[in-house]
């Protein structure tokens, strides 16, 4: 609840708009005709789970794949969702917050985390092309 | 000390960029919280189901009871078999590693490695598919599936190479 607010602020600021067009470029690889909107909705779901903020991005996930539906992109609808739950983020705050309170040097697992999370997300998008190849 | 003061960071870059801009920071503050008070009642029941199932599935203790007797530790499996479910199950796990082997240890090291490059992905799908009522949902499962066991395996190899 406190991340929409901040979500809506941001809007009002003008900060989404700069933020989410850079990230429209190559989402627009992937997901290649849909209208400008929903991709608008996408790029910022994405950027808040890149972030850590996944509870920010629930409300702007809801209102593209609601505009995803009523179109009928079944392909984008799996496109979205899997890249959604693939959990590529910057830094996982709460293992981190977690390790701190045991051991005093816990920052050595953020480059091989993020590598893995790249990893998980790059191989996401093969199996999705695949999938969508052989449909 | 920079990942515990990210989240405050990014809300005074986006509180002080609306003052300097001179919008109603408030209102639309209060406008957003609104709406995310909505999405959270919406989400709610599917929610609240998932959670009672991996709950009475985690505390069970039926998959330490089967693993008993494996080469590697039996709370990595159970955390590596519950983290597509379940964070806060798999969390409670890399926990017990920690206060078992210690968090410097090999075990901890790798299971924060694992708690952390992924997401609990199966949870996400199906509260995002709950809630739209959308169907035909297997190939997003089969997909995220396939994607967690091979970064599961590459867990367990460096584990076993460290």
């Amino acid at each position: 609840m406190l991340f929409s607010g901040l979500i809506e602020v941001a809007k009002d600021a003008n900060i989404i708009n700069v933020l989410t067009k850079y990230i429209n470029k190559p989402l627009k690889l992937l997901f290649k005709n849909i209208e400008e909107d929903i991709l608008n909705d996408i790029s910022l779901n994405l950027t808040c789970n890149f972030l850590g903020m996944s509870n920010a991005s629930i409300s702007s996930g809801l209102n593209a794949l609601n505009k995803l539906k009523d179109k009928g992109y079944n392909n984008e609808i799996i496109t979205f969702i899997t890249l959604n739950a693939s959990g590529f983020c910057l830094i996982p705050q709460n293992v981190l917050s977690i390790r701190s309170t045991y051991i005093s040097n816990s920052f050595d697992i953020i480059l091989p985390t993020f590598l893995l999370s790249l990893t998980s997300f790059i191989l996401t998008i093969i199996f999705n092309k695949i999938l969508v190849r052989y449909d | 000390m920079i990942s515990s003061y990210i989240i405050l960071i990014i809300f005074l870059i986006v509180f002080i960029t609306s003052i300097i801009k001179k919008n109603n920071t408030y209102t639309s503050f209060i406008k957003g919280v609104k709406e995310g008070f909505k999405t959270s009642l919406k989400i709610a029941p599917s929610m609240f189901v998932m959670y009672i199932a991996i709950n009475l599935f985690a505390q069970s203790k039926f998959i330490e009871n089967i693993f008993k007797s494996s080469k590697i530790s039996v709370d990595l499996i159970s955390q590596g078999l519950f983290r597509p479910l379940s964070s806060s199950a798999s969390l409670s796990f890399m926990i017990k590693i920690f206060s078992k082997y210690g968090a410097d240890s090999k075990l901890g090291y790798i299971s924060s490695i694992l708690q952390g490059s992924v997401d609990s992905s199966i949870y996400i799908i199906s509260y995002y598919l709950g809630t739209c009522n959308i169907k035909g949902s297997y190939k997003c499962i089969l997909i995220c599936l396939l994607v967690y066991i091979i970064i599961f395996i590459i867990c367990l190899i460096i584990y076993l190479l460290l």
